[in-house]
């Protein structure tokens, strides 16, 4: 029968399934859930196939039916824990609870101010007496970070009277479950579809990360809404399933680990959750999308046996892909929530989508695919393939082959894992060409199977790291070399390796000929004013020794920060190119993974370049500057715990890098937390008084804090040391707050001739010039503004802060519209940037949507409203009781 | 401790035992509770000598109502094998309990 297949694989460690806990256990709770009459032919179908297995169970229900609750009501039982709390009530030292939420079967969920962030979170307890301890599973969840899962903080715990409690903080969500929505009837198709894609989206990372949901149904589902109505759905509860195990407060079982409705007909048979499953319960929430109704009537009514065999009726052909999710066999589902987007996606998209992507990884990294992060094998017993190649790559390939093999010999163990290369000359006299062989004839665990092939006169090295018995693929790399280049593909190769079984990389130093320029490059690195002179070093360096992947990785970093200086783009390609040659030279040592990491945040990729520090960090534990990028990586991806923990670990192992203490102070800075700002960023002048960007810093947490004057010396320090377009901007906008308007004109339109390509000095310059009434000059360089912010947009589309600029400038020069579109995207896509949130409101007041700013600043940090009371450009909301009444129930507080 | 819950229930406190937290607030049980929990009091004797990690379950899952979970972690076994060996325990004792108490638990 479909799906009947579990029972029959074997399971490992376990001779006999009726001596197997969990499946007995399992089968028997499924069992009693079923009415009286229809346990037996249940246990049958169940257990087809295994009469030792059918036996045990089935005494074991035979007795539950006997024994009825004996000894199940307890003589005592100890007292439930209370742990309800009150509102103001402070957890931890930092989370203070402003009301009950909700209480629902796992748990009761509580709004909260996080304190220490300054920002609204929800805070959820197990349910009293229910389990003091969460799921290990949770902290599997809190890596995912996507806009479709709801954010898990942190997890911590509480001690109460009754001992310690855990409990997670999360992002919080207003708005209705999918559930409740469509109780009120079905969705329109629009919303339905986007409800589907982003869903699909949410649960694709997930799984990604080796998190299962396991009790996925449409009330996991919260429907949020931005201002103009836009829909956000997010899945809540992962890791924190029901699984069969739990037990409710009187002992008894609980019901199946799972709803009913949304089980998988594997489930029903006591297997364990699994993606198959989960994409079986998007199923069932699609075709509740599709249909407005459940695929089955409610599983009191319906006779199992039916769900357990067939597919329900189909619903609309546009919904097709949903009939392959309902698949009774779960080997016939879609095999991830990916290819489900994919399927429902119209086609156009898909393609553009699948192409965006690979294009970017592949040129920076040479990854093909980021897998989650999978615990690294025991023993590697690896063997090297023979290279198939074509006409155009025969004659190098045996000579590659031989070099490779040496390097990857020359690889070392680490306590964790055991590697070993089988030697090439074992795998040629057994001609061992597959993985099947490799496992058989010289017991190899995984290959190394690497494809040549020439294409326009360079060659496209494809290299597929396995594992032998399941042929699942571990890594897949590939890279594209000019013929004088192929010699570095041996150590390339050894990298590859390196990296997937996380080794220790190969030693690599620059030759003697380019060390002197190699460490004075580096060290010059650390100093913004020291770009310069690192880009001329380093590109000596490169000269000197062209064979280095760290000349490369250095001087691609150099270019970099040129770029970062300057926003050439020049400079960013010729990043990427640098970056590219250290990569094909060895894509395993830590420059190159903090240059990679780099160049990805910088386009969005923020988990991978969150997976790139990881690796760097692993090779070279002692760089602050990766632990520094880690954290950005982290806070741009809106995890901010994870931020902090990052800035203060690169504090911790350099305490001499000021660009550390810029990015801690910064980060509380966009959280509006400006005492500590301050702090970190008076320490960082401290160590660089010499270093204009570290007055601009400091300058600019005065400014926000109000400080005009202070802020003002600091920036023109900044300017007297060195004449940059960012520090005349900053030293304008200051004036304009001081309502110093003509003086602001000079100091922004020497921002905007210093470096006309950046769009802030144009922005800000434009609103001098409206307020000083030259209207032409206003619009002319509002759109020259808007223009810069739609280029630097498209290359970093994921940033919330460019997009509310550019909300900002449409709603200048008249498009409403496009306006309130791209502010609602960019609060979704940076709820926690207060930057953002001060440009939202601004924006809103451009638009003459007073409603729409006070529902912005409610949310809005302190901070942010103190702000926008001082500038004058919005000045009349400070003759708005209700802005006023917000202002002084903040400054109370 | 079963001593302690036993000497409780049947209201002599002179038990030199410390009362699990909680314990004190709760009345003794009435008549038929007790000769239940005194006939697996007095079974438990004989099942320490065969099965002694049955009677512990027993202990925590009968006399102190921990759920599932609590008494899995107590005992420091899977949540699982902890119930498997729990229904073979309450099968154990159920075979020697008289059958009007049982029954009267069971109602």
């Amino acid at each position: 029968m479909p799906g009947g297949g579990y029972l029959n694989e074997r399971i490992p460690g376990v001779q006999n399934k009726a001596q197997d806990d969990d499946l007995v256990m399992s089968l028997v709770e499924l069992a009693l859930a079923r009415r009286r009459d229809e346990r037996e032919s249940y246990l049958r179908s169940a257990c087809a196939q295994d009469s030792q297995l059918l036996e045990e169970v089935r005494k074991y229900v035979d007795w539950d039916e006997r024994m009825g609750g004996f000894l199940l009501d307890p003589l005592y039982r100890l007292p439930p824990d209370q742990q309800a709390f009150e509102p103001g009530d402070l957890l931890d030292g930092r989370f203070r609870i402003v009301r009950e939420v909700a209480q629902g079967g796992m748990g009761v969920v509580y709004e909260a101010v996080d304190e220490k962030l300054n920002c609204r979170i929800a805070v959820k307890f197990a349910k009293t007496g229910f389990r003091k301890r969460l799921p290990p599973e949770v902290r599997h969840a809190r890596e995912i970070a996507h806009p479709n899962v709801c954010k898990i903080f942190e997890i911590n715990t509480v001690s109460t009277p009754h001992g310690e409690i855990d409990f997670l903080t999360m992002e919080f969500l207003e708005g209705e479950t999918l559930a409740e929505r469509l109780r009120h009837g079905p969705l329109p198709e629009e919303p339905a579809r986007t409800i589907a894609q982003q869903l699909c989206s949410g649960l694709a990372e997930a799984h990604r990360n080796q998190v299962i949901h396991g009790d996925l149904k449409s009330n996991n589902v919260i429907l949020t809404r931005a201002a103009n109505g836009t829909i956000r759905a997010v899945i809540t509860d992962f890791g924190l399933a029901r699984r069969p195990e739990d037990t409710q407060p009187n002992g008894q079982s609980a019901p199946l680990g799972g709803t009913p409705d949304y089980m998988a007909p594997e489930l029903w048979k006591g297997q364990k959750a699994t993606v198959a499953s989960d994409l079986y319960a998007l199923g069932v929430i699609l075709y509740e999308l599709a249909s407005g109704e459940r695929p089955f009537l409610s599983s009191t009514e319906s006779p199992w046996e039916e769900r357990l065999t067939r597919k329900p009726p189909a619903v609309d052909p546009k919904w097709a892909a949903v009939d392959r999710l309902l698949d009774p066999d779960p080997a016939r589902r879609f095999h991830s929530a990916d290819e489900v987007a994919h399927a429902l996606a119209p086609r156009s998209r898909r393609w553009i989508l699948a192409a965006a992507a690979a294009v970017v990884l592949a040129a920076i990294s040479g990854i093909v695919t980021y897998q989650g992060a999978t615990a690294p094998a025991e023993t590697v017993r690896l063997a090297l393939l023979p290279f198939e190649a074509d006409r155009g790559t025969a004659p190098v390939v045996e000579r590659l082959l031989r070099d490779s093999a040496a390097q990857l010999s020359r690889l070392k163990s680490t306590p964790r894992t055991q590697f070993r290369i089988i030697p090439l000359n074992q795998v040629l006299r057994n001609h061992v060409d597959t993985n099947a062989k490799a496992r058989r004839v010289v017991g190899a665990t995984h290959t190394l199977h690497v494809t040549l092939a020439s294409q326009n006169g360079k060659i496209l090295l494809h290299a597929d790291l396995a594992d032998a018995r399941s042929g699942a693929k571990a890594k897949e790399w590939q890279a594209v070399y000019a013929p004088a280049e192929i010699r570095y593909t041996a150590a390339a190769l050894a990298g590859v390796v390196t990296l997937t079984f996380r080794l220790p990389a190969l030693a690599a130093s620059p030759n003697t000929a380019a060390q002197r320029d190699y460490l004075a490059g580096v060290s010059s690195i650390r100093r913004d004013s020291g770009i310069d002179h690192a880009l001329l070093s380093l590109e000596r360096a490169v000269g000197a020794d062209p064979d280095s992947p760290l000349t490369f990785a250095a001087l691609a970093e150099a270019q970099w920060f040129k770029y970062y200086a300057s926003r050439d783009r020049v400079w960013l390609d010729r990043a990427t190119e640098s970056a590219r040659q250290a990569g094909l030279r060895n894509p395993d040592l830590a420059p190159v993974h903090r240059i990679a990491g780099l160049l990805l945040y910088n386009s969005g990729w923020y988990e991978q370049a969150v997976a790139e520090y990881s690796r760097a960090i692993e090779l070279e534990p002692g760089s602050g500057a990766a632990y520094r990028r880690l954290g950005q990586a982290y806070e741009r991806n809106n995890q901010l715990s994870e931020a902090l923990a990052a800035y203060t670990r690169a504090i911790a192992v350099d305490p001499q890098d000021y660009r550390s203490y810029q990015a801690l102070g910064s980060f509380y800075f966009e959280r509006a937390n400006y005492g500590e700002a301050v702090k970190h960023l008076r320490k960082e002048v401290d160590l660089a008084p010499e270093e204009p960007n570290a007055h601009f810093a400091l300058g600019s947490a005065y400014l926000d804090l109000g400080r005009l004057v202070d802020a003002e010396t600091e920036f023109r320090m900044a300017v007297h040391l060195e004449e940059t377009s960012t520090a005349l901007e900053r030293l304008g906008v200051v004036l304009l707050y001081e309502e110093r308007d003509a003086e602001a004109v000079t100091y922004l339109s020497r921002a905007t001739a210093l470096s006309p390509e950046g769009y802030l000095p144009w922005m800000n310059v434009a609103t001098a010039y409206r307020r000083m009434h030259w209207k032409a000059e206003s619009d002319q360089a509002n759109r020259r503004a808007l223009e810069l912010a739609e280029k630097e947009m498209t290359q970093d589309p994921r940033n919330g802060k460019i997009r509310s600029h550019l909300a900002y400038l449409c709603a200048r020069l008249g498009n409403a519209r496009r306006a309130e579109s791209e502010i609602t995207q960019a609060l979704r896509l940076s709820p926690y940037d207060s930057n953002t949130r001060w440009m939202a409101a601004a924006t809103y007041e451009a638009l003459d949507q007073r409603d729409a700013t006070l529902a912005v600043l409610s949310g809005a940090p302190d901070g942010v409203i103190a702000d926008l009371s001082r500038w004058p450009d919005v000045a009349e909301l400070n003759h708005d009781p209700r802005f006023l009444q917000l202002l002084a129930s903040r400054a109370v507080k | 401790m079963r001593r302690y819950l036993i000497e409780h229930a049947r209201q002599r406190p002179g038990a030199e035992f410390v009362a699990p937290e909680g314990i004190k607030e709760f009345p003794p049980p009435d008549g038929a509770k007790l000769a239940l929990a005194l006939s697996v009091n007095r079974l438990l004797d004989e099942l320490a000598g065969t099965h002694p990690e049955w009677c512990m379950l027993v202990e925590v899952k009968y006399f102190l109502g921990l759920t599932d979970e609590e008494a899995a972690e107590t005992l420091a076994l899977k949540v699982r094998t902890m119930q498997r060996m729990w229904r073979d325990a309450r099968r154990w004792l159920f075979e020697r309990t008289d059958s009007r108490s049982a029954e009267q638990s069971a109602g």
